[in-house]
C-alpha cells in the first residue's frame, strides 16, 4: 500500500504531495509548496480538490484544514475570484420564465391600452410637468 | 475610500495626429440620446413635442418635459400611473417596464441611457478619481430605498388622496432639471417661467450640480447610488435576454473582470452590472461576451463582415430618419393666439358649458372681477389650489366671479371627481382647447387669468397661487377700480 498522497492544481503548476505517516512535521518544503498552491485558489476550489482525494491519514487531513484556513485569512479576495453566479437556474427554467414574463408584459400592455393607461401616459407627457422641472 | 490620479500621459499627448474614435458603445449611446430627443424644433421654438409618439415610453431616463423628447419617461409615467392607480390600474406602464426589463435589463443603463452617457463623459474630466470600496457598495443599495419610497410609496399614498405627486421627479430627478427646466428656461419665449422659480427649483438645481460634480470623481455616481430606474432594471439581471455572459469553461477565476469594473459588482452580470462589456477587454482568456440568449452579439471574435456592418448602419440611420420625420410632422393649427392675451389688453369673450348644466359667458360677467383658473384632475398643483378659488368666491360673492375650466385633455370622469368635493364655484370644460388658447396657454397647468370689471386682463400667469397671493391680485383690482 502506497503512502497517502494528493495532488493540488493551481493555475500555474501541479503539486504532487505525498504524506509520510508520523513524519509530517519534517516535511516543511512540501508544506510550503502546498501553501503556495492553495493561496492561488479560492477556498471553495481548494476544498473541492481536497475532498476529491481519499486521505486515510488523519494528520494529513488536519494539516490541510489548517492550511485552508490560513489561505482564507491571507487571501482577502479569494471568495470574489469567481466572477459569475455559481448557482444559476437551469437554462430551461430561465427560458420558461422569460417566456412567461414576455407574455405577461404583452397582456399588461394590451390591458393598459384598453383601460386608458396609454392615454394617461400621453396626456401627462404632452403637458409640461412643472413639478418635474422644479417650477412647482 | 481610495483615490487615484489619472493624468494625461506624455505618450498620449505626443500621439498627435492619431484620431481617437469613439467606441461602438459610445456611438450607440449617442445614437440613443439623439433618438430620444429627435424633436429638434422644440429647442428652437422652446416648446415640447405633443405628438402621439409620446404615448410610448423610451427605455432610458429622459425627461418628457425636454423640448426635444419624443417619448415618455418610464419613471415619470410609472409614478403618475401609481398616483392614479385608485382610478385605473397601472397596467400599461408596468407592462412596458416588464418588457424592457426582461429583454434588455440593465443593458439599457450601459447603452441606451442619455444620463448614463452624460455621467461617463463627465468622468473623463481629469480629476482624481474615487475608487469603489465597501462604502460605495453599501451606498449602491440606496437606490432601492429611493425606488420604494419616492417612486412607489409616496405617489401611491398621495394618489389615494386624489393628489398626483411624482415624488422622485419633483424632489430628486436631475434629468428634469437639466433636460426640462434648463432647456425651457434657456429659450427667450419662456421668460415668464422665471417668475415661477422658487425653493423647489433651487433645491433641484443644487441636487443636479452635486450629482454632476460627484460624477467627475466617482464613476456613474447617479446610476450607482440614486437611479431608481436602474434599480428596477437590476431586478431582471438574472433573466434578461441581452446581457454580459461568462463562459465558465474558459474562466480561470483570476477575478480581473470584477476587480477592474468601475461599478460595484460582485460578479459579472449581477444587479449592479450595467452590461457595458468593458470587462471583456480585461479578461485574459476571452471568456466574456455580450449575448442575447444563445446568440453572441459582441464577443472577442473578429469584426463582422463589412456587409453586415453596413446593413446595421443603414437600419440605424433609417430608424433615426423616420423618428426625426415623425417628430416634425406639422400638427393641426390651433386657434391663433388671440390678440388680447397680454396684461393690459381686453380678453376675448368666451362661453363654456358648466358641469352643473349652466353656461358661463365671460361677456355676461362684466362689472365684476373675473378669475379664470385652468386646471385638470391629473395636475397635482391644480388640484391643490382649487380650494383657494372656492374660498375666494365665498369671501367675495358679489364682487368676484370665479370659474374653473378643465383642460380638454380629460383622463377621468370630472363630474364624478367633483362630486367628492363641496365646491361652490362653477366648473366647466374647455372642450376644444380654444379658451385656454385664447389666453396664450396650452401646455402648462395651472394657469390663472384675472380680468377686471371691464374685461381687461390684469393677470395671466402659469403656476400655482396661494390664497393670499390670489386675494392680493383681486383686491388690487377692486381698489384700482374704486
Amino acid at each position: 500500500m502506497g503512502h497517502p498522497h494528493f495532488t493540488i492544481k493551481s493555475k500555474h503548476a501541479i503539486f504532487y504531495y505525498s504524506l509520510i505517516e508520523n513524519n509530517l512535521s519534517r516535511d516543511k518544503i512540501g508544506l510550503q509548496a502546498m501553501r503556495q498552491a492553495l493561496a492561488g485558489l479560492c477556498a471553495k476550489a481548494a476544498r473541492d480538490i481536497i475532498e476529491a482525494h481519499f486521505l486515510p491519514c488523519r494528520a494529513g487531513r488536519i494539516l490541510l484544514v489548517k492550511m485552508l484556513k490560513n489561505c482564507r485569512r491571507t487571501c482577502r479576495d479569494a471568495q470574489q475570484n469567481i466572477p459569475y453566479r455559481e448557482r444559476e437556474m437551469s437554462s430551461r427554467s430561465r427560458n420558461i420564465l422569460r417566456g412567461v414574463m414576455i407574455a405577461l408584459a404583452a397582456v399588461l400592455i394590451g390591458l393598459g391600452i384598453a383601460n386608458g393607461g396609454l392615454w394617461d401616459v400621453l396626456v401627462k407627457a404632452i403637458n409640461i410637468c412643472t413639478e418635474c422641472i422644479g417650477l412647482g | 475610500m481610495c483615490w487615484s490620479r489619472r493624468s494625461i500621459s506624455a505618450r498620449s499627448v505626443l500621439a498627435l495626429g492619431k484620431v481617437h474614435l469613439p467606441s461602438q458603445r459610445r456611438l450607440i449611446q449617442l445614437y440613443a440620446a439623439l433618438l430620444y430627443n429627435a424633436h429638434a424644433r422644440g429647442f428652437i421654438q422652446g416648446e415640447i413635442y405633443t405628438g402621439p409618439m409620446k404615448a410610448v415610453c423610451v427605455p432610458g431616463l429622459n425627461c418628457y418635459s425636454c423640448p426635444g423628447a419624443v417619448g415618455a419617461c418610464p419613471l415619470g409615467s410609472f409614478q403618475n400611473a401609481l398616483a392614479t392607480s385608485g382610478k385605473r390600474a397601472p397596467h400599461y406602464v408596468l407592462g412596458i417596464l416588464l418588457l424592457f426589463g426582461i429583454i434588455l435589463g440593465r443593458t439599457i443603463c450601459g447603452f441606451l441611457c442619455p444620463i448614463g452617457l452624460l455621467q461617463e463623459l463627465l468622468h473623463k474630466i481629469p480629476v482624481p478619481k474615487i475608487k469603489k470600496s465597501r462604502l460605495t457598495k453599501a451606498l449602491s443599495y440606496l437606490k432601492y430605498i429611493i425606488l420604494i419610497v419616492f417612486v412607489v410609496l409616496i405617489p401611491l399614498w398621495y394618489g389615494l388622496k386624489d393628489y398626483p405627486l411624482p415624488a422622485f421627479c419633483k424632489y430628486i430627478c436631475p434629468a428634469g432639471t437639466l433636460q426640462g427646466a434648463a432647456a425651457l428656461l434657456a429659450h427667450p419665449d419662456n421668460a415668464g417661467l422665471f417668475s415661477m422659480l422658487g425653493a423647489l427649483f433651487a433645491n433641484k438645481v443644487l441636487i443636479l450640480v452635486a450629482i454632476l460634480v460627484l460624477c467627475m470623481f466617482l464613476y456613474r455616481a447617479f446610476c450607482r447610488f440614486l437611479c431608481p430606474l436602474g434599480a428596477i432594471y437590476g431586478l431582471f439581471a438574472r433573466v434578461a435576454i441581452v446581457g454580459v455572459r461568462v463562459d465558465k469553461s474558459a474562466c480561470v477565476h483570476c477575478g480581473k473582470c470584477v476587480r477592474n469594473c468601475q461599478m460595484d459588482v460582485r460578479y459579472v452580470g449581477d444587479h449592479e452590472c450595467i452590461q457595458c462589456g468593458e470587462c471583456m477587454k480585461e479578461c485574459p482568456t476571452k471568456a466574456i461576451s455580450i449575448k442575447a440568449g444563445k446568440i453572441t452579439l459582441h464577443g472577442n471574435e473578429e469584426k463582422p463582415p463589412k456587409k453586415k456592418r453596413a446593413a446595421a448602419w443603414v437600419a440605424a440611420l433609417l430608424v433615426l430618419v423616420i423618428v426625426l420625420a415623425a417628430a416634425h410632422i406639422p400638427t393641426e393649427e390651433k386657434i391663433d393666439v388671440a390678440v388680447g392675451s397680454e396684461v393690459g389688453m381686453r380678453a376675448q369673450d368666451f362661453t363654456v358649458q358648466c358641469y352643473d348644466g349652466g353656461v358661463y359667458a365671460s361677456g355676461g360677467q362684466l362689472g365684476r372681477v373675473q378669475v379664470i383658473n385652468f386646471w385638470a384632475t391629473w395636475c397635482g398643483p391644480c388640484v391643490k389650489e382649487l380650494p383657494y378659488f372656492d374660498a375666494l368666491q365665498k369671501a367675495y360673492p358679489d364682487e368676484v366671479s370665479v370659474v374653473a375650466i378643465h383642460s380638454e385633455l380629460v383622463t377621468e370622469d370630472v363630474e364624478a371627481y367633483l362630486a367628492g368635493y363641496d365646491y361652490q364655484i362653477p366648473f366647466a370644460l374647455d372642450a376644444d382647447g380654444s379658451v385656454i388658447a385664447s389666453f396664450d396657454g396650452s401646455m402648462m397647468l395651472p394657469q390663472t387669468v384675472v380680468l377686471d370689471e371691464n374685461g381687461v386682463i390684469v393677470y395671466n400667469q402659469i403656476g400655482s397661487l396661494t390664497y393670499e397671493a390670489l386675494e392680493e391680485i383681486v383686491l388690487s383690482c377692486l381698489e384700482g377700480e374704486k
